[in-house]
């Protein structure tokens, strides 16, 4: 009597499950070759996902599963087989060793990345790969012909692709194009460019000569006690840093201040002790080496008595410490050595954009991931503070381009501080966040 | 005088609020909702609510639990008081509810099969959960019974289903999951008569009244379905069957309840994105739960009953996790012979902190017929 009701009901229930997702597997598939460098196959399983699912899309995919408890494809990231068959289409016309084959399957990636454009897919991606590509080919005239279609759709080119298996250095290329405006990409095989005016700065003891309008802000908190947001080396990063400051950027030992472990309160204060003494257009370089949340949208810097990461009272707004120099009208060039988790909300550090006073903003890593970090002179460094302190020392300037700058410590970042090209690394920088800058501001 | 709406609202609500006394005893001998989250919702997600509570209510959902989770409800367990009068084998009732201690409801862990055995999929939940409960005192000062008078009459029934699941849920594609379980059943039952009896001359004379009480057990299966549209994924449907469970060791009580009616169930939730520039999410739902294959008798009888909830959910999204509120909906019609209906409004809030997986529900529920529902449920989900 039971088991007739019962027997029906499975039946009816398992009647839906023909007709497998296979258009996720193929797109897994096509992700892994392509870490892997096996580009042919990466594309072969981008079309198969595309046999599946056809339309690339640019909002997140929600997951089959209950309303009740929504949950996100690969954490709401795109879902582009078609760019990323051209993407890889155009990766292996690079590896292509015939220079003939090499430009037809340049051509065919080009046509495939116009064809995305034609169908309301407009992203900056997809136009900067045929910017690349129509250079590579040398047709200037369909490369400016795609210019004027990017110029003339604006804000349209607003379509979001997965760029999980594009190249760190490319995305950056991408952010800087269609961020800033100003297309600032240097080739990373050159040899490292000369930055700055052309002053002499280097004195005759290898120190570079100290400017007294160059003022620094450095603080290194190793001793959080928000779970999940300790970088353990942030103390000792913050000495090298000073210490770089110092010795190869031209900053007076008097001038910059450096906190370790310190109290929001003690940051604060210090804060607001040295901007008393910045003047108009003074420098002042913030290094920040520690936790750090994002609450709604809010930058905080935790303070080493900080409980909980929604502890605002212990923690420092990163716009209050940014108005004690915005006021003295200083220019404030920022580096933040802090993990990037994507909170539940969508939240994570450094995505409050300044809009009061002249700010660059770097963050040592990009949204969702953690703080790396090597080992120098027997002792644990952060990978971002030490192409930091690398770029400097090569560098030894007292008028260090930002974006320039930024862009030797990516390289530096890229390869582990090792060769001279390519490079692979679980950490890059992002490009500088500029408000009311020039991207060759100088600090 | 004139009232504004706001005043008529509120005296309107006030007196749905206030508790006017039932018929007969509130009905929870099988639709007891075992409290946590969509208790505060009126019962209307249980269907499709991922908790390890769905090990009890829809196995399927089970599916969808990625992580190791354990989940605690403790809830009061109601009880009545009712007023007897006329005659002993056909009396007129009056009862009220009464709020009834804080128990533990719900118990449960559930553990993905990868987790367990390095490889598989789908999550497997072992849950203690209390699905029914009676608790009723009748009395009558003076009652009939044929040429006999008896005074200081007493009734008390007690029942209490609890239930043991081993259940196994599996996402599977397409937006499906199916879900099966074994269920094992401990059915307390309890009654007991007193009172003094007088014949016509007002001489006592020997009371024989009833007085039994035993624990039986028995087994049954639970499977269940969701299903999400790949295309629309803001809908989710669950339903679930469970088996009418026969119970032995109760050959005292075996007389009056013998049997465990089976559950058929079905839920809708819908869920609506985009409030508050996206922080803010609404779901709304409602629940079908139909008992069936009861057996009669005089003080447990059981026909077949159909409950109903409807609720809804606005998550709040705060700086530092989700707020979830609630308001809902329960109606709960007699089930047999001598019970009465039982309908609640429903209400509760919640908190899932941004960075803690764990989760916090409080749920009130206020009956039409008196007392006060209250459950207080966690859940922690292993990292």
């Amino acid at each position: 009597m039971t088991a007739k009701p019962l027997a029906l009901f499975l039946a009816v229930a398992l009647s839906g499950l023909a007709g497998a997702q296979t258009w996720s597997r193929s797109y897994e598939t096509g992700l892994t070759a392509a870490r892997g460098g096996k580009w042919t196959a990466a594309r072969e399983a981008f079309q198969q996902a595309v046999a599946g699912r056809p339309d690339d899309r640019s909002a997140p995919t929600v997951l089959p599963g209950p309303a009740t408890e929504r949950k996100l494809w690969r954490d709401g990231a795109p879902y582009s087989p078609n760019f990323l068959a051209a993407y890889s289409l155009y990766r292996t016309a690079l590896s292509s060793a015939d220079p003939i084959d090499s430009a037809k399957t340049m051509r065919s990636a080009a046509g495939e990345f116009e064809t995305l454009i034609a169908k309301d897919q407009a992203s900056p991606e997809s136009f900067f790969f045929l910017d690349v590509i129509y250079t590579k080919l040398g047709d200037a005239t369909k490369r400016t012909t795609a210019a004027d279609k990017m110029t003339k759709l604006g804000k349209k080119v607003d379509f979001k692709v997965d760029t999980e298996i594009v190249a760190p250095e490319e995305i950056a290329a991408i952010q800087a194009r269609s961020g800033a405006g100003t297309s600032v990409v240097t080739n990373p095989n050159l040899p490292i460019a000369q930055p700055g005016a052309g002053q002499p700065t280097v004195l005759p003891n290898g120190v570079v000569a100290p400017l007294s309008d160059k003022f620094a802000f450095v603080v290194g908190q190793s001793q959080s006690r928000i779970s999940g947001g300790l970088v353990p080396f942030a103390a000792s990063d913050a000495q090298r840093v000073h210490d770089a400051l110092v010795n190869f950027a031209g900053y007076p030992s008097e001038n910059v201040i450096m906190l370790q472990n310190a109290s929001a309160a003690e940051i604060q204060s210090a804060a607001a002790a040295l901007a008393k003494r910045v003047g108009q257009d003074a420098t002042v370089l913030i290094y920040y080496a520690g936790a750090g949340v994002n609450l709604a949208g809010k930058d905080y810097l935790a303070g080493v008595d900080t409980e909980s990461p929604s502890d605002t009272a212990s923690m420092v707004s990163k716009t209050d410490l940014f108005s004690n120099f915005v006021q003295r009208g200083a220019r404030i060039f920022s580096f933040f050595e802090v993990a990037r988790p994507i909170d539940a909300n969508g939240f994570y550090f450094g995505r409050e954009v300044a809009t009061v006073g002249s700010i660059a903003q770097i963050q040592a890593t990009r949204p969702n991931a953690v703080i790396g970090s090597t080992y120098r002179d027997n002792q644990q460094v952060g990978l971002f503070t030490n192409a930091f302190v690398q770029c400097l020392s090569d560098l030894r300037s007292n008028r260090l381009q930002i974006f320039e700058f930024t862009w030797q410590v990516f390289f530096a970042m890229r390869r582990g501080s090792s060769g001279t090209t390519g490079g692979g690394t679980t950490q890059v920088c992002t490009l500088p966040q500029l408000t009311n800058l020039a991207a060759d501001a100088k600090f | 005088m004139k009232k504004s709406p706001r005043l008529t609202l509120a005296l309107a609500g006030s007196a749905l609020l206030v508790a006017p006394a039932s018929a007969q005893v509130p009905d929870l001998l099988n639709a007891l909702d075992a409290g946590g989250r969509a208790m505060g919702m009126g019962g209307a997600n249980n269907a499709t609510n991922v908790d390890t509570v769905s090990s009890y209510y829809n196995p399927a959902v089970l599916g969808y639990m990625e992580k190791r989770e354990v989940g605690l409800t403790y809830r009061n367990l109601p009880k009545s008081i009712t007023t007897l009068s006329g005659t002993r084998s056909n009396p007129s009732t009056r009862s009220d509810g009464q709020r009834g201690d804080l128990n533990v409801s719900h118990l449960g862990y559930a553990v993905p099969v990868k987790d367990l055995f390095g490889r598989g999929s789908g999550t497997l939940a072992l849950t203690y959960t209390v699905g029914g409960s009676i608790d009723d005192l009748a009395g009558a000062n003076s009652i009939t019974d044929g040429p006999l008078t008896l005074q200081n009459y007493r009734l008390r029934r007690e029942a209490k289903s609890s239930f043991y699941s081993l259940s196994f849920g599996k996402a599977v594609s397409n937006g499906f999951a199916y879900g099966l379980g074994l269920v094992m059943a401990s059915q307390k039952i309890a009654y007991s008569e007193e009172a003094t009896a007088l014949d016509g001359q007002n001489n006592q004379v020997p009371f024989s009244g009833v007085d039994a009480s035993s624990t039986g057990t028995g087994f049954g299966v639970i499977a269940g379905a969701l299903y999400t549209p790949t295309t629309a994924p803001s809908w989710s449907f669950g339903a679930s069957l469970r088996s009418p469970i026969n119970l032995s060791g109760n050959s005292s009580t075996a007389s009056e309840y013998d049997k465990i009616p089976g559950r058929a169930l079905l839920g809708a939730t819908w869920r609506k994105e985009g409030f508050r520039e996206g922080k803010d999410y609404l779901l709304l739902g409602g629940q079908v739960t139909s008992f069936f294959g009861g057996e009669s008798s005089q003080f447990f009888d059981r026909n077949n009953q159909t409950i109903f909830g409807l609720g809804a959910e606005y998550n709040l999204g705060i700086e530092s996790g989700r707020v979830p509120l609630r308001i809902g909906f329960a109606t709960v019609p007699s089930g047999g012979d001598g019970f009465g209906d039982r309908n609640t409004f429903t209400f509760g809030v919640g908190y899932r902190p941004n960075r803690t997986p764990v989760g916090l529900d409080l749920s009130w529920a206020v009956p039409e017929n008196g007392g006060f529902d209250f459950s207080i449920a966690a859940s922690y989900r292993f990292k």
